[in-house]
């Protein structure tokens, strides 16, 4: 996959995650019971799946987007950076943000299999 | 001020003089990851403007929401209604759901290159450019309405 599909794809996860965030806390309004439902779902194994693939294009985005930003203020010239930092936020993001997010959200599935 | 870029790939500005006219451009030269093409116009300099700028005002907002989600992935009623009794976090969490959505609007926008004007029109048949602004603002309606929405339930439950 292309570097600028990706972007697209990881935006466009994120953008789900926010209006499906925003659907979620639109249910306050019927009641604590309405939102606690969806709170369930969230809770489930697919749910978490769903939150650690939101983390992923999340850190991606951010990292992503602050490539774009740097390589337009270093301005023409700048493709060698270009490279090296979206390589930087690749292993940066898959590392630092990605890897253990995913063992945070998955350990009381993982705890669940194991006992 | 009309810039158009030039076959060799340099651009060129008309109706004003610019210390950057004539100089070759970077790849991603209109943002949207593409190279840039000759003819085009760069990309509506206030979308960019304001997708990088709450792009950057997201960073810690879009940190501390995905580290809560991390350190209480359920957050449930209670424990959203605790947060909340501090302005901060109020404001916080708000501020994510206006500013994402002035960025995923804007960001839309740039990315279906949505030119002011002249650009639009020759960039492609006028109707796509009217399918591509109705897209936009469609997204942006929606966007808004959502956060009313979610303002107003915010209000009710605090």
């Amino acid at each position: 996959m292309s570097r600028d599909r990706l972007s697209t794809v990881t935006a466009g996860i994120l953008a789900v995650y926010v209006v499906g965030w925003m659907l979620r806390l639109a249910l306050l309004e019927s009641g604590p019971a309405a939102f606690d439902r969806t709170t369930s779902w969230v809770d489930s194994p697919v749910g978490r799946l769903a939150l650690a693939g939101a983390l992923a294009a999340t850190a991606h985005h951010l990292l992503d987007g602050s490539r774009q930003v740097g390589s337009r203020l270093a301005g023409p010239g700048s493709e060698r950076w270009e490279g090296l930092g979206a390589r930087a936020a690749v292993r940066v993001g898959w590392w630092a943000v990605v890897v253990p997010g995913w063992v945070v959200l998955a350990r009381p599935w993982l705890e669940g299999i194991l006992r | 001020m009309t810039t158009i870029i030039d076959p060799e790939g340099r651009r060129r500005l008309f109706g004003g003089g610019d210390p950057h006219d004539g100089q070759a451009l970077p790849p991603d030269a209109g943002g949207s990851g593409r190279p840039a093409r000759f003819g085009v116009q760069e990309p509506n300099p206030l979308a960019r403007t304001l997708a990088a700028v709450t792009g950057i005002l997201l960073v810690p907002l879009l940190g501390l929401h995905a580290g809560t989600v991390l350190v209480h992935p359920e957050l449930d009623t209670g424990w959203l209604l605790a947060r909340w009794q501090h302005p901060v976090w109020l404001f916080a969490d708000w501020s994510l759901l206006v500013l994402s959505s002035i960025h995923a609007t804007a960001a839309l926008s740039v990315r279906l290159e949505l030119f002011p004007g002249r650009g639009a029109r020759a960039r492609g048949p006028l109707a796509l450019g009217t399918a591509r602004s109705a897209l936009v603002a469609a997204t942006g309606a929606g966007l808004g309405l959502l956060v009313v929405l979610v303002s107003w339930a915010m209000l009710q439950v605090v």
